[in-house]
Order: structure tokens, then sequence, then C-alpha cells
């Protein structure tokens, strides 16, 4: 920039008079340049404020070097300053400046020519870099100019460097720039934007070429010794950077010369060196930058969850949700496109609609933390007929960040497209979306075959790992049952120190744990507490205090069930922490509530940014604690987790997670040997299973036809043991009374646990359509409650219940008459149903004309019992069950024994029997006035049917266990009986019950039944199968 | 007496073949038996029975007025799907006098065949009571019970049957792999052909390589054309004739029958009658004879899981335990003759026509003579429990 008039003005300048010295002029280059220099503070760099039109212009400090003015004897020479004017004052107008000494008393620095004249078409230089790395860099420069400017580099509105090296390659109204740059002195340059600006711009407030080199580096293994790493945050960085990569510690076991492309190198390692933790460093040029180091984590490899497909839930592939037309299912085929991309063969066949325009397939919500971590989309897919896809991240305001079209040439061949989606580090937030559309344009279904579809890393591809779903193996490992959830747990690490104070913040204390005091003035105290054989933390506030232990966040995202335990206590140490303060110690200490919490980013209603705590799960709650220490242990199971929602993004799964407790008023207290194991599930919270009907005509209706419920059962029928037929569970949840079905009545008086067991095996029993009355005799509150409970809760039953207790006989009458089926079955309330009972009895009903009264074999039921129907004391027997044996085995028993001779008999035991009601009605129903308690209504009834010629059948087929009466004890029973017995005398003096009775006992097909089923016991007794 | 069971269509599927076999075993204890079928789907009929013509008489219609015709002096007209049934009621209800009483054999609940609301859905729906006074049978408790809960129609419990002459077992020793046979209806959304192709392709992955998968049921075309495609280790056999599928089941250890749900599943047990466990849906009538892990296979079908499960431990079973299995299949299968089904529809039928009917013997008890159309065949005189049904219907 030397020219002569300037060296001819030097000469003229004598030794300046004033401390204050300098000149300032403007060049035709459009910049004003000038020096200043405090005469008796040589070492001072001064501060001038440029003014034009008496307007600030710029403030910059004089401490550039000029040759000239140390040539003029000015101490080191950086006294000069530049300032490029900027594009408003270049419009052919004249403009006054002065340059005015800001440190001195307004001294203004001499200028020949005080205006300037800059003609429009006289513009700054643009500044693009094109690539920049640690070692150099290449951009271009555009605008008039007689001669390239020099470049310099500024971070963060700082001069950076001196004006640099830089070759050009000139073109008309162009000028390509390349230089080199130094790795250490780029290390040493703190911030992360960085600028090539011409001198002068910056101080005039005008950009240059923005660029910032990578600022950390990430490696991440995705397959069996692949390694990806990266190095986030730098961009532009298109080119290519050649280093070393060092892995291990101070001692390197591997090295090896590595380029970097598009800030991403993808390594293959020796399997023993890509482990897990290994350090990772890079030197450039021979230089290893601090900040480019990294330990190797085993990333997902993929943003999207379930990308191949593999993992299916009720109703669809698990984390992703259905268009809304979209009907998907599980397919599998080993197709060697599938197998060369290293998918296993997976897919989702989905169905849509059609209507003609772009339908959606699947979305998901995702969380790609910076843009380094998810850029590349990738869709692996094929279709029925030609059809275009779509695959885009949307933004949470839903505005499209990145997008894949791929064609689908339709006829089932599978196509497999990548593309760069370059998200930028803001994008937290967001939704992978696919979408169809049918290339015939018209109405009708589509059907995409989907392998796999991911927003992830780039490069996988190139790696050879596997492409799809590696994530979710991850994930499952890491939800797997036994694995330890919480990070320094025994408090062992502590790296901030041991003693705490933490007012109106949040403060980490050991590692992974925090304390949170919401006010300053109300502060916590915290202490590390160690003993011989652990370590505690101690923790004491006057008000609200959390403490929060990190946990693993993977884990406890995909956690069904877990155990909580911890060791808390309120030690006289945690006491003395508030001895200081105004507050006593408190008397009790209580948590208020143990929690866990995810922690993410969200916002408020304002649409500020804020951090949002979600409760995961509330462990615990209102724990007293003592002295002494005690152990705590809870079980923890996190709802299953919504598909996530952009509306409500709090809802997504990833986050931090934490273990937090809670005081709500002043406490002391001690945590130690804190653990979250992740635990199998219980059976009741079976795993997801996709479940579905193929037929679609079936799924719609399953549901709405009786009988057909369980076919859209949300989980998996079992299907029943070995021995039994292998039939679903028929839920007959009701049945009309207009279809014929049967109404069972149970009477009821006390007894509630031999009643409860009633109605649960009439419910499990029962397999034909049947409504239920129980009828509720006065029994005490504590039955009439449990009854009334039970009853509530199955809409196929209902309950009358009578204040007094008006007898079993009255109840009876009652209950059949208010039946309106056919058939009724009027039961004790002790009896144990078994499979296919009342089938049976109906089955019997059949077996001639005119049946009236249908009734099964017992251990307890006079002439209907097996094996024996006297006991030993001559007695009716009550035949205990064989050892080993329950209703049901000795319902197969009886099964087997029978004859299936449905024997006609003159009588039949009241315990249980399946009832015409119109031969009830016509009979006059049951005498209540003869027989109020029982006992001997059922002959008088039977009597007075046999009379008018109906006929009584035994289902000799049928076993109902009877526990025997339960409602009165034995001795009653007997006066009871005695009661009835004379009352059925005189009612029917024509009948001679003596040899009624005797024909009853001697029914050909009830001896051999009895016979039969003592064989059946005794042969159950030898093959050892009871005792 | 008279009774004229009403197929119409070509046959193929399971409810058919109990139909004609049945049929004939009638025919053969000397009833009166005939069926009739439409005219239009004749020789597709044909070609699924050639045996029938030989064996019983086949009048055929084309409408409601050309059945009506076919029924004159009938004494039950038995009808054996629903759009039969429907047919079979306007067929007598057109009928002024020597109406036959009305019976229908239920193969199945075909409202679910159709989506909820369609006509023909209603149509399958209003089946079960269309015919007003009529003898509802069908082969398994499931059935009938689900008949009787959602039309509160009482239907008889008849005996099923297969055909022992087709499918029977073959004994000889067999090697030490095994071999699972599934069938695909890639157009029959309730056999589930998506889940079988996938199901039998994942074996395909998971098996080790001495075992083998058999397919069949439809051309290799119809396969891709639906975008199922099956692994290279399946074989697929298209489309079989039913000696064909027997031979498949006898060679077969397992048979893989997928279905969403299953009103019978003949299949399941033609397999069995062939020494072939099968893997049943849980849903539906299965239960009639299959016991799980003791003949066959029953699980909850909408879970891949849970079949790839109870194959993989049929596979890793000792081949005492298959073979155990196996004889408990063919030993189950074996009871179910069509001499016992035909029977227990003669005892509905005698139970039906009540007191005082009786079943006439055929009128023509050769062959030969049966090809004579029935229509023309002398009538019977009806029953007075046909007349006062007919009084009380016209």
């Amino acid at each position: 920039m030397a020219d002569g008039r300037h060296l001819k003005l030097l000469r003229k300048l004598k030794p300046p008079k004033p401390a204050f010295g300098g000149w300032v002029r403007t060049e035709i280059d459009g910049v004003i340049r000038g020096w200043a220099v405090n005469g008796d503070d040589p070492g001072a760099r001064l501060r001038i404020e440029v003014r034009v039109d008496n307007e600030p212009l710029a403030t910059v400090t004089a401490d550039r070097y000029d040759a000239k003015v140390e040539a003029l004897g000015h101490g080191d020479g950086r006294y000069a300053f530049e300032v490029m004017t900027p594009p408003a004052l270049r419009d052919g107008a004249p403009h006054r400046f002065e340059a005015r000494v800001l440190d001195g008393p307004g001294y203004v620095l001499k200028v020949k020519q005080d205006v300037f004249t800059f003609s429009p078409s006289l513009q700054p230089p643009e500044i693009n870099v094109f690539e920049a790395s640690w070692t150099g860099s290449r951009g271009e420069v555009r605008g008039r100019f007689h001669s390239p400017p020099r470049l310099e580099l500024w971070a963060d509105g700082n001069r950076a460097s001196e004006p640099l090296d830089v070759v050009w390659d000139l073109k008309k109204d162009r000028a390509f720039f390349s230089l080199r740059l130094d790795p250490r002195r780029m290390a040493e340059i703190e911030g992360g934007a960085l600028e090539f600006v011409a001198p002068g711009m910056a101080e005039a407030g005008l950009k240059g070429g923005r660029f910032a080199l990578p600022s950390a580096l990430r490696a991440r293994r995705v397959g069996d010794g692949r390694v990806v790493v990266d190095m986030p945050g730098g961009g532009p960085l298109y080119g290519a950077l050649q280093c070393r990569i060092r892995i291990g510690g101070g001692d390197p076991i591997f090295t090896s010369p590595v380029r970097f492309e598009r800030q991403r190198a993808v390594l293959a390692l020796p399997e023993e060196v890509a482990v897990d933790g290994a350090d990772v460093r890079i030197a450039i040029d021979g230089f290893e930058p601090e900040r480019l180091r990294a330990r190797i984590e085993p990333a997902p490899p993929s943003v999207t969850r379930n990308a191949d497909l593999r993992h299916w839930e009720h109703g669809g592939p698990a984390h992703w949700r259905l268009g809304p037309t979209a009907r998907a299912e599980p397919g599998f085929h080993r197709a060697p496109a599938l197998l060369r991309l290293g998918a296993e063969g997976h897919f989702a066949r989905i169905e849509v609609a059609g209507t003609g325009g772009a339908e959606r397939l699947l979305s998901q919500a995702v969380r790609p933390s910076g843009g380094a971590q998810a850029d590349e989309l990738a869709l692996l897919a094929r279709s029925s007929e030609p059809a275009v896809c779509r695959l885009r991240v949307l933004d949470r305001s839903g505005s499209q960040a990145a997008s894949l079209n791929v064609r689908l040439p339709g006829g089932w061949t599978w196509v497999y497209s990548e593309a760069l989606a370059a998200l930028g580090p803001q994008m937290t937030e967001g939704v992978v979306d696919l979408e169809a559309t049918a290339e015939s344009g018209g109405p009708g279904p589509l059907v995409v075959d989907v392998a796999g579809l991911r927003l992830g890393v780039s490069g996988l591809r190139v790696a050879g790992a596997p492409m799809f779903g590696e994530a979710e193996l991850t994930k499952a490992a890491r939800a797997a049952p036994g694995r330890e959830l919480v990070l320094n747990g025994d408090l062992s690490r502590w790296p901030g120190g041991l003693r705490f104070r933490a007012a109106g913040e949040r403060l980490e204390t050991a590692a992974g744990w925090h304390v949170l005091s919401r006010e300053v003035a109300a502060p916590l105290h915290a202490l590390a507490l160690t003993s011989e054989t652990d370590t505690a933390l101690a923790v004491a506030g006057e008000g609200f205090g959390r403490i929060e232990v990190r946990l693993d966040e993977d884990g406890v995202s995909a956690l069904k069930y877990g155990r909580v335990r911890f060791t808390a206590f309120t030690p006289d140490a945690a006491r003395r922490l508030l001895a200081q303060s105004a507050a006593a110690a408190p008397r009790h200490t209580v948590i208020d509530r143990v929690r866990v919490i995810r922690r993410s980013a969200g916002r408020s209603s304002a649409g500020e940014s804020r951090v949002v705590d979600h409760v995961v799960a509330t462990v615990a709650g209102r724990l007293l604690l003592t002295r002494d220490p005690h152990e705590f242990e809870f079980e923890v199971r996190p709802p299953t987790a919504a598909v996530v929602d952009l509306t409500e993004p709090e809802r997504a799964q990833s986050g931090e997670y934490y273990l937090a407790f809670e005081f709500r008023s002043a406490f002391a207290a001690a945590l130690s040997k804190v653990s979250l194991m992740s635990g199998a599930l219980r059976s009741s919270a079976p795993p997801p299973t996709f479940l579905q009907l193929e037929d679609r005509n079936i799924a719609a209706q399953a549901g709405e036809v009786r009988g057909l419920e369980a076919w859209v059962a949300p989980a998996v029928v079992a299907t029943p043991a070995t021995d039994a037929p292998a039939r679903a569970t028929m839920n007959w949840s009701w049945s009309r009374a207009d279809l014929g079905s049967v109404e069972v009545v149970v009477c009821v008086h006390n007894a509630p646990e031999q009643t409860l067991a009633c109605l649960r095996s009439l419910s499990t029993s029962t397999e034909v359509p049947h409504t239920v009355h129980v009828i509720d005799d006065g029994s005490e509150p504590d039955t009439a409650e449990r009854v009334r409970a039970f009853v509530a809760e199955r809409p196929w039953m209902r309950l009358t219940r009578h204040e007094a207790n008006l007898g079993y006989t009255a109840s009876a009458d009652e209950g059949v008459r208010a039946a309106t089926s056919e058939w009724v079955a009027l039961l004790n309330s002790d009896l144990v149903l078994t499979r296919g009972w009342l089938e049976g009895l109906l089955d019997a009903s059949t077996s001639a004309p005119d049946v009236a009264f249908v009734g099964p074999v017992s251990n307890a039921a006079s002439y209907q019992s097996v094996p024996d129907i006297h006991g030993p004391d001559g007695r009716f027997a009550v035949n205990a069950l064989p050892a080993g044996w329950d209703a049901e085995d000795m319902a197969a028993a009886v099964r087997r024994a029978s004859q299936h001779a449905f024997p006609q008999v003159p009588l039949l035991n009241g315990f249980c029997t399946l009832m015409r009601r119109s031969v009830v009605l016509e009979l006059g129903g049951f005498n209540v006035t003869a027989f109020p308690a029982g006992y001997g209504e059922e002959n008088d009834l039977c009597a007075r049917a046999t009379k008018a010629g109906h006929k009584l059948v035994v289902a000799d087929h049928v076993y109902v266990h009877h526990v025997k009466s339960a409602s009165f004890g034995s001795e009653r029973r007997d006066e009871l009986a005695k009661a009835g017995s004379r009352a059925l005398k005189a009612l029917h003096p024509d009948v001679d019950f003596g040899a009624l009775t005797a024909s009853f006992r001697d029914s050909p097909p009830l001896v051999h039944l009895r016979d039969a089923v003592r064989r059946e016991i005794s042969g159950a007794v030898s093959r050892g199968a009871v005792s | 007496m008279r009774i004229v069971f009403v197929l119409p269509g070509r046959g193929g599927g399971g409810g058919s073949h109990s139909v004609v076999q049945e049929s004939i075993g009638l025919r053969r204890m000397g009833l009166d038996v005939a069926l009739a079928t439409t005219r239009g789907s004749y020789a597709g009929f044909q070609l699924n029975y050639p045996e029938l013509d030989r064996s019983l008489p086949v009048p055929l219609f084309q409408d409601a007025q050309e059945l009506s015709a076919v029924l004159a002096g009938a004494d039950l007209a038995v009808a054996t799907t629903a759009p039969s049934a429907n047919l079979l009621a306007e067929a007598l209800t057109a009928m002024e006098e020597r109406r036959p009483r009305a019976g229908y054999y239920i193969q199945d609940y075909e409202p679910l065949f159709f989506t909820p609301g369609t006509p023909e859905w209603t149509a399958a729906r209003a089946s079960y009571t269309v015919l007003t006074d009529a003898l509802l049978m069908a082969k398994t408790d499931w059935l009938c019970r689900l008949v009787q809960a959602n039309h509160g129609r009482p239907v008889v419990k008849v005996s099923p049957s297969i055909d022992h002459e087709t499918y029977h077992p073959d004994l000889r020793e067999r090697g030490p792999g095994v071999t699972i046979s599934a069938m695909i209806r890639p157009r029959t959304p309730r056999r589930a052909p998506r889940r079988t192709v996938r199901v039998l392709n994942r074996l395909a992955a998971q098996l080790p390589a001495e075992h083998a998968l058999i397919s069949f049921g439809c051309e290799a075309s119809e396969l891709e054309r639906e975008g199922l495609m099956l692994d290279s280790r399946v074989e697929h056999g298209g489309v079989l004739s039913r000696r064909q599928v027997a031979a498949v089941l006898r060679s077969s250890d397992l048979f893989l029958d997928l279905s969403d749900y299953q009103a019978f599943g003949r299949t399941g047990l033609e397999g069995m009658a062939c020494g072939c466990v099968p893997v049943l849906p849980l849903f539906g009538g299965g239960d009639e004879y299959a016991r799980h892990r003791e003949n066959a296979y029953v699980v909850d079908t909408r879970d891949d899981d849970a079949i790839l499960s109870v194959v993989s431990d049929f596979v890793g079973d000792s081949a005492e335990t298959r073979s155990q299995m196996r004889s408990s299949a063919m030993a189950t299968a074996l009871a179910y003759s069509v001499e016992r089904a035909a029977f227990s529809e003669y005892e509905a039928f005698r139970r039906f026509l009540g007191k005082g009917g009786r079943i006439a013997p055929a009128t023509v008890a050769e062959p030969a003579e049966a090809e004579a159309p029935v229509a023309e065949a002398a009538p019977e005189e009806p029953s007075p429990a046909a007349e006062e049904s007919a009084s009380v219907t016209a």
C-alpha cells in the first residue's frame, strides 16, 4: 500500500507536540485508514471513533501493524487502523468524515481531505468459504477490485490473525483463494464461528465468509470392528481431511492414516481395538488438538427406532404410527435384495385405501440430537403397483426439513434408496413420515412392503454394518432383566468434593447425584457420610428439597418392570448440617415422594424453552425415616410408552431420567445403596405381541358376535392344558331371555367364601348362554357387600337382596317365578360347578319327553351321591374328594364312568336342579308355608310333578361338588330335616316315600355309576395318581 | 320319504365335501337322498365329485322356481350354505302344497365371510332364521352354540366325517427329518395366506436343513401376483387334487392350518387321518377333535410366536414323542367315519320329522337307476308332520 505521497507526508511530520498524534484518510478501495499514537505512552493502543457525517460509523483499536508508521519511529508500528465504508455510504454523494481518539480529550486525527465520494459500483467484497478444515481452506471473493484484498481471520468479534498468506486465482470480478492453516494455531483460537474478512470489514460490521471447524470428536461402534468417527459441529466442511487416528490412551494400540469425508470417517478396525470406551484421538499434521478426543460408544446407528420393522406390538410395528387408512401386518422373506443390505428379511406389509393422492403409511416422532447423528434418510421398499414413496423429516412446526423421494416400479421389486438429510444441530425433535402415491393416480388399495426406513448416520452401507434395526437390539439388551439402571448408586464417585451447599439451584454432589433447592432463602446442605462399609449422601434443608439420582436412559425408557431399593435414615450428622441455620432440626423426616422422572427440553405455554419434568412412575410416598438405616424396596412399572405425538413432545421417550426423592418440609436425611434393577415381567403383563386376524371381515365383527369375544382379545389366548379339550374360553357375557337361554338362580344366606367360590365356579364352568339371578336372603352385611361387588362386575348377573331372612323356600320360589326363561337352574350357594355342568343337564332334559326336572350327581346329594350314598355312620355320606383330586378330576371320572343313561327317578335332591319353569308354575310353585327353611320342599315339588305325569331325570354324566350346608350348622340341619320329613308325609299321605327312595337308590344306572366311580378312584390310587 | 340336500356351486370346499360324502353315506344306508345343485356350475361340480353321478341322483336347478320343482314330493329339504338356505326359503314359500319340511346343515358361520352391513352379510345372518320350523344342524359344538347364542335357534349336533378311502396313513418308517406342510389360499383371507407364507419363511430361516417345508393350494403365479414370495427352501406343489393332497399329508409330520379360525378344520382332521399332526387355530370348532399336545397343536394363530413355538417344540421333540402324537392323531381321525356322520344325521332327521314320522328306504337303490332325475321319481305320501308344517307356513 505504500506510495510516494504517503512517504512525503510522513517526512513533513515533526515530532508531535501534543501527546497524541496520527492521521486519517480514505483510499480508492473504499477503506478509511489511519494511525494514532500516544507519544507519552507508546505501549498504549488507542481507541478511535470514526464518524461520518457527524454520525459514529465504527469504534476501532489502532493496533494494526504498519511498516511505515514503524519507519517513522513509532514503537513497534502497531498503531494503524482500517474501517471499510459500508454500501450505504457508497452512493456517489460526498460524505464528511473524521476520526477522534476516545482515550484522549477529544483529540481529532489530522486529515488532508475530509470528504469522500464513492461510486455505488464499488461495493465491499463478498467472501464465500467453500471448504474449511484444520489445515486449510478454500473460497472465493466477488466484487470489483484492482487486486484481490488481503484476508484475515476473525473469531467471535476479535481479530485472530494477521493478514494471511493466500494463494489467489483471479477471474473476472472473482478471485478464488486457498490457504493453509496451522492446526496448532487453529486449536488456540477460542470460539466456534470463524470468519475470513478483508481488513476493515469486521470493524465496520460487515460480514465476511463464515465457517466453523469441528470442535469435537465422536466415535461410535456400528458393527463388529466398524467404527464411525464424526467431527460434529463444523461447517462448511465438504472436503477431505487427511490425518492419523490413534486408538488407546497414552500407549496407543492402533494408529492409522485416515481420511475424513464430509466430517466422517468409517474405520474397519481389528475387533480387539474397536471396543466400547477405547480412547480415540486425531492427529492433524502431527498435532493432536485436545478437543478432538473421544471414547468409542456403542451408539445406535439409527435415530428411528425399530427401523427394520422387526418388532411388532398389538396392532402394528412397534414405535411406528400407522397412517389413518393404513393397515399393517408383518412379513418375512429372506430375499437376496434384503440380505445384501444386512437386513434379515423382516418387512411390514402396509395397505392403504388408496384415494389417488398421497397416503401416509407410517410415521414416528424422533429426536435427532444434532445434525451429525442423523444425516441420512434411507428406505428399502417394494410395492404391488408403480408408486412413489416420499420419506420426509418434519420439524416441530410441521415444516419439511429433509426428504427422500423413491419410485417403486411395482411388481414387488425391492428398491433401496438413500439421501443426505442435513438437519442441523438445532433440529432436536421431529417426525419421520412415509407417504406413498400410486402412479396410476386412481383410487384403489395400494400395498407397499417396507423392509427398512431410517433416519440415522450415513456411511453404514460403506461400512457394511446392518443398516436397520441394531439400535433396537441394543435397547432391548439394556432393558434386559437384572440390569442395574442407577448410575453411581453406591455413591463411590465424588468428583466435585464431599461437602456442598445449594441455594436456589441444582447442584451435582456425588457423580450423577444432584440436590435441588428451589429458593435461595432455603438452602440445602449436603455431605458425604462415609462408613466402613459404604457411603451415604446426607442432605438437610429447611423447606422443599429434592435429591435426584441419574438413571441409565436407554434402560429406563425401555423398562417395563423393575425393583427400586435404597437405604434411608435420618442420621445425627445430617441434623447437625442444619445446626448453623435458624431452623431447628426437624423432629421427623419424611420422604414425600419417590419418583422416576424424565427431564427434557420443552416449551412453556408462552413458547419459551424450559426444562420439563415428566413423572414416569411414582414409586412410593410418605416414607418416615428413623435414625437407624432402613432398607426400602418397591416395584416400579412405568406405563407403556405412548407413541410420541408432535403436539406433546414431553412424552417422547428420550431425555434424562432420574430417581427423585422429594421432601416437602424441613428434613435431614441420608441415602445410600440406591438401586433400580430391571426385572422380568410378571405373567400378568406380557410383552406386547402383534396379534391380528388376517381377514378384515372377521376382525370387523368378531367383537360383536356373541361367543367370539376372545378373538379380539388384546393378549394371546392361552391354549388349555393338555388333557382338556382345546377350547377357547367362551365368554358368553349374557344372553337375551328371548333366545331361550337358561336362568341360574342362586340362593345365598351368609357363608361368603363358599358363596363366592360357587359364583366363581359358575362363571368359569358355564359355557351355554345363561343369566344369573343371585338372591341374597338376609345375609350379614359382609357377605352382602362381597356378593354385591362380585355381581356388579358381571353384567349377566343380577342381585335381589332381602333385608330380612325369608327362608330358602321363599327365595327359591321367587327366583323361579322371576325368571323369564323356560329352564331355570336352582342352585344352593355351597356348590362347586364343573365344566359343562349346565350343558349336561340340558342334554339330559332332552332324553325323554316331559322331563321337568334334572339333577346331577354329587359327593353329597343323598341318592345322587357318588361313590357312596351312606357314610359309615349310616347317615347320608359327604364323600370327600380323593387326595390330590379337585372337583374337575371327579367330574372327569364321573364322565368316564357314566353310561349316559339319564335314569328317570322319583325324587331329586334339591341342591342343584334344572327345572322347567312352566311346570313349576303349573304346580303352583314351592310350598313356602310347609317348608320355610328348605329341607323337604324339593321332595314335595318332585312328588307333585310326578303325580302330574312329569319326569325327573338324573344327568348321570354331570358331577357338581357340594361343600354341604354352608348356611346352617350340622345340628340345626338335622332338626330342619326332621321337620321337613314330617311335613312331607303330611302333605303326601298317598306316597310311599320309603319305596320311592329304595327305587331311587337301586336305579341300575346309578348303581353302576357308583361302582364305576369307585373303580375309577381305586384305579387312580393304584396308578399312584392319588393317595 | 325323500331328503334333498341343496348344494349350489361347484363345491370343492370342506363343507361341500362333507355334504357330498355324507349324502352318499345316507344313500348307501338305504335312504332316498338326492343332492340338488345349480345347473350353471354343474360341470365344475362333476369335476370335483366324479363319483357322485354313480352314487345318488343330482337334480339340477337354476332358481327358486326350479328348486321348487326339484323339491316336489320331498319330505325334507336341507340347505347347506347361507345362500342355499335363503333360496330354499324362497322355493318353499312358492310351493303351494306338498311342501317339504326344511333343514339347514350349517357348515360355517357365514356372516364372518362378509363385510358387516353388506347385503351378503345381511343375507348370511338371515339364513339361520329364514327357514321357519327348520332343523338346524352342525358338526361342531362350537357352531351349534354360536348360532344358538346369536340367532336364538337350537342347533342339533351331528357327527363330522372324513373320507378314509382317500385319507389314510402310511405307517412305514420315516427318516430323521421332519416334513412340514401347509395349504396356502391367497384369495381366502380367513385362511390367512399371508400369515402362512410368513411363518413358512421364518421356519425356512430357522429350521436346520434336514427338515422339509412343503406348500400347496394355489398356483405359484397366483402367489407372486399377491406378493407372497416363498423362501426358496419351501417346495410349492401348486394346486393339488384330493388324492395328491392326501399324499402330501401322508408324507408330512406336521400340517399347518394357520387360519384365523376353523368352523371344523377338515384338512386338519384329514391330516390326522394321514398320520400327520396338525397345528390348528384355537378359535372355532377344532376342539371337536383336537387335543392340544396330544394329537394336535392348538394355538392362537394371531400370534406368530405361538405358532413358531409349537413347531419348534415338535421338531425338537424326540422321534418317539412325535410318533406318539402321530399315532394319537390317527386314532382320533379313525373315529370320524362317513357312516357315523350319516347315521347321526339320520337320527336328527328321524327326531325332527317327529312323532309318527318315518324315513322311507330309497326308492332307487341301484346306482345306475339313481341317475334318474329325482324330480321325476314317484313322490311319497307326505308325513302328517310335513302337512302340518305346510299348513302353518302357507
